[in-house]
């Protein structure tokens, strides 16, 4: 009997990882450059397939067509036959190597199939269960030598997770997969928010009957409290130098922004409004910061220095802006417009000041910049329930991720990993 | 032997205290005890004259039996006896005497200490009748007192309820005088509107009018147009006719010309000049006709722009007529949706007042109730001070008892009497004390009136307008009402719970809520509300009533909840 049920554990534990988010691809970049990755020599072993990782994360970008090897197999630039890949601009090969301490070895290079030279190759080493990282690594590379851009595909993103009262905080790779629940109460939680270094996460709940603020490591699941001041406490935001972070309390009567150390200590009251000021985000130097306001009469965004007192109203069409984020480089932000009713996701441009719509949807909330700045990950709706979208910074390319079950809501974008 | 009189008195009263048997009878019988060794003192006296006659007898004896010596000796024992005799006769008379005096001393000590305990057990006695009447009279008063009391109570009682009644029926009146001013302004709308239809009606009909002439110009200028066409068409007709006519008569004159020809030469020649000469004036004529024609034809161009031109202005007309007519139109519907708007903003005010009105029966019949329960408190008093006037009486009892130990005669009976009084009241406080416990609880029942489920208090959330954190015109009055109830209940807490709906993102409605419940947090400490009642909190868009997209689900979220029953 207890054999029968081992046998059953070795069985679910050999099925491949399965994604807690499942992904569909709508649109094509400008222009897509054609790319054929060829499956690995001796990858069929493995339990998870490198190049299949690598084919669906570029695809992901919207910026490749993938082109079918069919029947051809190289593995050594040596076994290319160029004249076979016309129409293709760069081939991928490799080979997989599983040492006798069960680590696995993956070389591989990049190929110009229309100069016939190499671009890149490289060599790597890992344990058998970071297939998946490989293949994100592998795609990285590709992307950044293809587009001059870095990718994305290491990248991890945290949201949460609804089902009835039940509520968690889950931390993902950027697909979807390797997800992993960090906090599960029967209480709302909002607002995650990454630390740079991607070590932490800031995030919001309810279950002290009233808005608390908590920071979480993610290495040893500790976690402590940043600010119970009475009232609400809520909209944590890291600075990019990682020292402080700024947060909305409501103890001095308003919602207004405040900057306080990860500790807790040293509170300084950022904005005198007395109207609501929340939602803030800071640019990529630290010296500014963008926020949501209704002193004006109605929900903008606006943008002050971080020391200064005088803020300037940055968007003016639509009934309400919300949800302010700031772009990588710092040339434009994200945000989400709401006209006749309808919410979507909208781009501005700090020197143009020309508003651009990158979706139509009608629900569409919670923007927030991939760390390259390509990319857009926002929080909507389909079939009544919540999921989570990735627009392309022009908004051409459109992803849909959703879960098995439940509503996946207040989604945030993680840093580079420094490797 | 005083001093032994009377501590032998004083032991038998202490013996008569513990008895049931009045001491009067004691002391008599003690005076009779007492009398007894004094008539055994007197009773001993007869002894002394016996033996005084018997020695009488003696000295007759002797006298008989010796007439002469013996009478010598005789004499002298005679002399000797009688001697004795009288020595023991006074002797015994002096005691006799002696005792006699000490009796009638003692006895008239006993009877002068008699009076003397008559007159302290009297004294005694007078004190506690004095006493018990003191007692009597200050129960009197007391109860003269409570009566007195009750009385202006109920005088209270009946003013506060004839006030209630003046108000109720003040009340009743303003919310008379209030339906009857919107039964007349309703009525003022109504022909208001109904003015307003007719003259619109007016309107439509003058701008029908006005496009029905537009249109019957243009048709005119339609049929002009179509008449000059027709003049244009026959008078080309004409020129073509003409042309063709001269183009006949020229071919005839050069057939003319031919036969002249043929016929002779000069004649020819003149006949062919001639002939020329006609065709070229058929060639003027149809050129001149053709100019004609050509003039003509300008001028009807002419006339037909002009005369387009005026289709067009009557066109712009008849389009202006229609705009005006539009326009009027618009007007008229707007006016329209005005009153509309008016009468429904006169139907509000309508409810509003009958709200208020509502609102006044309600603040009646809460007065009603508050003069009820003050009734049940001023007898719960009345009940009270009867009960802390049988305690005066108890206590009046039990110093009668206390005094009563002292005196002599009427002590017992006056404690009986005190202890049976005692138990009375006792039982009667007893009484009293649970009534005023039952009407107590009664009031606190009633007074709890955060359950009455017809009351404001039973109102525990506040609805907002889009995007707004001011509380309402209309909920103010509920506000207030909790506030009231929370100062005076200041041993009760509540928790402001503030939502919002779903539009705008969660950070914004979370900010929202906050405002909500502070506003109504800022209401109820000006209504007297102490800071450490309140807690003020919020949900944002994070635990709605509905989670439908529509306004139905979103007017439910916008809202403050007051929750008295949080941990």
């Amino acid at each position: 009997m207890l054999r029968h049920w081992i046998l059953l554990v070795l069985l679910c534990a050999a099925l491949p990882a399965r994604a807690a988010l499942t992904i569909d691809i709508v649109g094509a970049g400008e222009r897509q450059i054609p790319v054929a990755i060829v499956p690995f020599a001796n990858e069929d072993k493995l339990a998870q397939s490198i190049t299949e990782v690598v084919s669906l994360d570029l695809k992901r970008s919207g910026l490749f067509r993938l082109v079918n090897p069919t029947s051809k197999t190289p593995h050594e630039p040596s076994e290319v036959v160029y004249a076979d890949w016309r129409g293709v601009e760069a081939l991928a090969i490799g080979s997989v190597e599983t040492q006798q301490d069960g680590r696995v070895t993956v070389k591989f290079r990049l190929l110009d199939a229309v100069k016939q030279t190499e671009l890149f190759g490289q060599a790597v080493t890992a344990k058998g269960d970071q297939m998946r990282a490989i293949g994100h690594r592998i795609a990285d590379m590709i992307y950044e030598k293809l587009t001059g851009n870095p990718g994305v595909f290491s990248t991890r993103i945290a949201y949460v997770n609804r089902q009835g009262k039940n509520n968690r905080l889950v931390v993902a790779d950027s697909d979807g997969y390797n997800d992993r629940s960090v906090l599960s109460i029967n209480e709302p939680i909002m607002s995650p928010a990454w630390s740079p270094d991607g070590s932490q996460l800031a995030y919001v709940t309810l279950e002290q009957g009233h808005a608390v603020v908590y920071l979480q490591s993610l290495v040893t699941n500790q976690r402590t409290v940043l600010s119970n001041a009475r009232g609400s406490n809520s909209a944590p935001v890291w600075a990019p130098d990682g020292k402080h972070l700024a947060v909305v309390l409501t103890r001095d009567g308003s919602p207004q922004i405040y900057l306080v150390r990860p500790d807790g200590t040293d509170l300084r009251r950022l904005t005198f409004s007395g109207a609501i000021d929340t939602e803030p985000s800071f640019s990529p130097d630290g010296h500014y910061l963008l926020f949501t306001s209704d002193r004006g009469g109605s929900a903008q965004i606006y943008r002050m220095p971080v020391e200064g007192k005088t803020a300037e109203r940055l968007t003016f069409e639509g009934g309400n802006n919300f949800s302010p984020r700031y772009s990588p480089d710092g040339k434009s932000f994200v945000f989400a417009h709401q006209a006749s009713g309808r919410f979507n996701i909208a781009v501005q441009d700090f020197q143009t000041r020309q508003m651009q719509l990158l979706t139509e949807g009608g629900w569409e909330k919670r923007p927030s910049f991939s760390p390259n700045g390509k990319l857009i990950l926002f929080a909507t709706e389909a079939q009544g329930r919540g999921i989570l979208a990735i627009v392309s910074s022009d908004g051409r390319v459109k992803q849909k991720l959703s879960s098995q079950a439940g509503d996946v809501r207040e989604p945030t974008w993680g840093p580079f990993l420094k490797q | 032997m005083k001093n032994l009189v009377i501590g032998v008195l004083l032991a038998s009263l202490l013996v008569a205290c513990a008895s049931d048997e009045p001491p009067v009878g004691d002391l008599k019988k003690r005076g009779r005890a007492a009398n007894a060794p004094l008539s055994a003192a007197v009773d001993s006296a007869p002894g002394a004259s016996v033996a005084v006659d018997a020695l009488n007898d003696q000295n007759n004896a002797s006298q008989h039996s010796n007439p002469a010596s013996i009478s010598n000796e005789v004499a002298d024992q005679e002399a000797e006896a009688k001697v004795v005799a009288e020595e023991a006769a006074a002797k015994a008379v002096a005691e006799e005497a002696a005792a006699k005096a000490v009796a009638e001393e003692a006895a008239a000590k006993v009877v002068a200490e008699e009076a003397a305990a008559k007159a302290v057990a009297e004294e005694a006695a007078a004190k506690v009748v004095a006493e018990e009447a003191a007692a009597k009279a200050v129960a009197e008063e007391a109860a003269a007192k409570v009566v007195a009391e009750e009385a202006a109570a109920k005088l209270a009682a009946e003013e506060a309820a004839a006030k209630l009644a003046a108000e109720e029926a003040a009340a009743k009146l303003a919310a008379e005088e209030a339906a009857a001013k919107l039964a007349a302004e309703e009525a003022a709308a109504k022909l208001a509107a109904e003015e307003a239809a007719l003259a619109e009606a007016r309107a439509a009909e003058v701008q029908n009018a006005s496009l029905e002439a537009a249109k019957a110009a243009a048709a005119k200028a339609a049929a002009e147009e179509a008449a000059l066409a027709e003049a244009r068409a026959a008078e080309v007709q004409n020129a073509a006719l003409e042309a063709a006519k001269a183009a006949a008569a020229k071919a005839a004159a050069e057939e003319a010309a031919l036969l002249a020809a043929a016929h002779a030469a000069e004649v020819q020649n003149a006949a062919l000049e001639a002939a020329k000469a006609a065709a070229a004036q058929s060639a003027a004529d149809a050129a001149a006709a053709r100019e004609a024609a050509n003039a003509a034809a300008e001028r009807d161009a002419a006339n037909v722009a002009k005369v387009t031109l005026e289709l067009e202005a009557a066109k712009a007309a008849a389009a202006q007529a229609a705009a005006d007519a539009a326009a009027a139109r618009e007007a008229a519907s707007a006016a329209a949706a005005r009153e509309a708007a008016n009468a429904a903003k006169v139907a509000a005010e309508l409810e509003a007042v009958k709200a208020s009105a509502a609102q006044a029966a309600a603040d009646a019949s809460a007065a009603r109730e508050a003069a009820s329960a003050a009734a049940a408190r001023e007898t719960a008093n009345t009940a009270k001070v009867a009960a802390e006037l049988e305690a005066a009486k108890a206590a009046a009892a039990q110093a009668a008892k206390a005094s009563a130990a002292q005196a002599a005669v009427d002590m017992a009976a006056a404690r009986e009497a005190a202890n049976a009084a005692a138990a009375q009241n006792a039982a009667k406080a007893n009484a009293a004390r649970d009534a005023a416990k039952a009407a107590a609880a009664r009031e606190a029942v009633a007074e709890d009136s955060l359950n009455i489920p017809s009351s404001l208090l039973a109102k525990r959330s506040i609805f907002y307008p889009n995007d707004i954190d001011a509380i309402p015109e209309q909920d103010k009055r509920t506000v207030q009402a909790h506030a009231r109830y929370l100062a005076e209940h200041q041993n009760r807490s509540v928790r402001l719970e503030g939502h919002a709906d779903e539009r705008g993102s969660s950070e914004y409605n979370l900010a929202l809520g906050q405002r909500r419940a502070d506003g109504v947090k800022k209401m109820l400490l000006v209504g007297g509300v102490k800071e450490g009642q309140i807690e003020s909190t919020s949900y944002g868009e994070e635990k709605p009533m509905s989670t439908a997209h529509n306004e139905a689900a979103w007017s439910q979220n916008r809202r403050t909840d007051l929750n008295y029953n949080a941990k």
